[in-house]
């Protein structure tokens, strides 16, 4: 145990200073492949914060029952469990968004930040603070992908969650919707984000 | 010893457990997603043949399908779910055919990955109205003209791959549902003649 810790700070830490995506560039297979429209963010995001937040809360009940050499092996299993949950449950209710995230979900079960979070935070503390840790991660990785598939839909297909806004301003880049416009929307990103962190 | 014991306990009930959740879970959702994927499919037949009911499947293969589609008593056409290269990844496309086999009415892309803004405008309404009424016999592409023939299909600008990938998938299909339906149309008359 590290003793006490403050509440909110494990929560809003996700937020800005340790974002998963864009400060430790973490999980960015998922960042990159569905940010191409916000309506597949959003799909993305509520899966991993439900697996995120419902693996943090598991490994942190069972951490003192797992012994040390296996607890990866257990926390994958966990993990793969709640995925496959979110999967299944998207499937019957959400056919359309399922298949448009297509194996994006099932992968993300070896998404660095879910595994990441357990290894870091949730095997070594009690079950209250990893769920601010979760959640701050949760809406961390958000915030990124809403800002990530905003810029891209906007330039690339002049609409926003499907609503036209451009209208005629200018003709839709292409590019952003494809693969090497979200190279080039998380390199703008990015080095922003690191330019006013070390400002 | 008996860390590895430990071990074994924890793996074994962890992987004991998940697999039961997902069991139990599964109960909720199985029906439901098969349900999507029917109504689905029933959605897509009543646009590719019209008037459609009720549909038989007569084969059901992982890249060909040929559906009987009913109106009411009468049959009002054959649908054909056929799968082809495309540009980027295969193309599914569902086509419904007249009952004597002379003219298709209407096409579908089921599953298409092209590229957004060029082949994938192959699910845009302008195209599939090209594939309304169509000859059913050997289809051709036609470039940079309007299609003026029964069996001419327009390419689109910028996407001759895609396009030339569905006319041959189309074809493919068509040439395809002919011998499975000579083939059980034969098996019956033989039936009856025993």
């Amino acid at each position: 145990m590290k003793g006490e810790v403050s509440l909110g700070k494990e929560f809003t830490k996700g937020l800005w200073r340790e974002n998963p995506v864009l400060v430790m560039l973490l999980g960015l297979c998922p960042t990159l492949a569905v940010t191409n429209s916000v309506k597949n963010a959003l799909g993305m995001i509520g899966a991993v914060f439900f697996v995120l937040t419902c693996s943090s809360i598991m490994v942190s009940l069972i951490k003192k029952l797992v012994p040390p050499q296996v607890r990866i092996a257990t926390y994958i299993v966990i993990i793969a469990t709640f995925v496959t949950m979110a999967d299944r449950f998207l499937a019957a209710y959400f056919p359309a968004l399922s298949k448009a995230l297509g194996p994006y979900v099932p992968l993300i079960v070896v998404n660095c930040i879910i595994l990441g979070r357990q290894e870091a935070f949730a095997s070594r503390h009690g079950v209250v603070a990893s769920v601010a840790d979760a959640v701050g991660m949760s809406l961390g990785f958000g915030i990124a992908l809403m800002l990530l598939s905003s810029i891209r839909e906007i330039l690339g297909n002049g609409t926003w969650l499907g609503v036209p806004i451009v209208k005629g301003l200018f003709t839709p880049w292409q590019v952003m919707i494809l693969p090497a416009g979200a190279f080039l929307a998380l390199g703008v990103l990015v080095s922003m984000v690191r330019y006013f962190k070390n400002r | 010893m008996k860390e590895s014991f430990k071990i074994i306990v924890v793996l074994t009930l962890s992987a004991l457990l998940s697999g039961a959740v997902l069991a139990w879970f599964n109960q909720f959702t199985e029906a439901r997603v098969i349900e999507n994927r029917l109504a689905e499919l029933r959605k897509s037949l009543s646009e590719v043949v019209p008037g459609m009911t009720r549909y038989d499947d007569l084969v059901r293969e992982r890249n060909f399908a040929l559906y009987k589609v009913w109106a009411g008593d009468s049959v009002a056409g054959y649908a054909v779910e056929a799968v082809g290269n495309g540009y980027q990844d295969k193309i599914r496309v569902l086509f419904g055919v007249a009952p004597d086999f002379s003219r298709i009415y209407a096409l579908r892309v089921l599953d298409q990955k092209e590229t957004p803004g060029l082949g994938a405008r192959i699910t845009e309404p302008w195209y599939l109205k090209g594939w309304k009424n169509r000859a059913a016999t050997l289809l051709v592409l036609v470039k940079g003209r309007e299609a003026t023939k029964s069996n001419e299909i327009q390419a689109i600008t910028g996407a001759t791959i895609t396009s030339r990938a569905v006319v041959s998938i189309v074809n493919k299909g068509l040439a395809r549902a002919k011998k499975e339906l000579s083939n059980i149309l034969g098996n019956d008359s033989k039936g009856e003649a025993k």
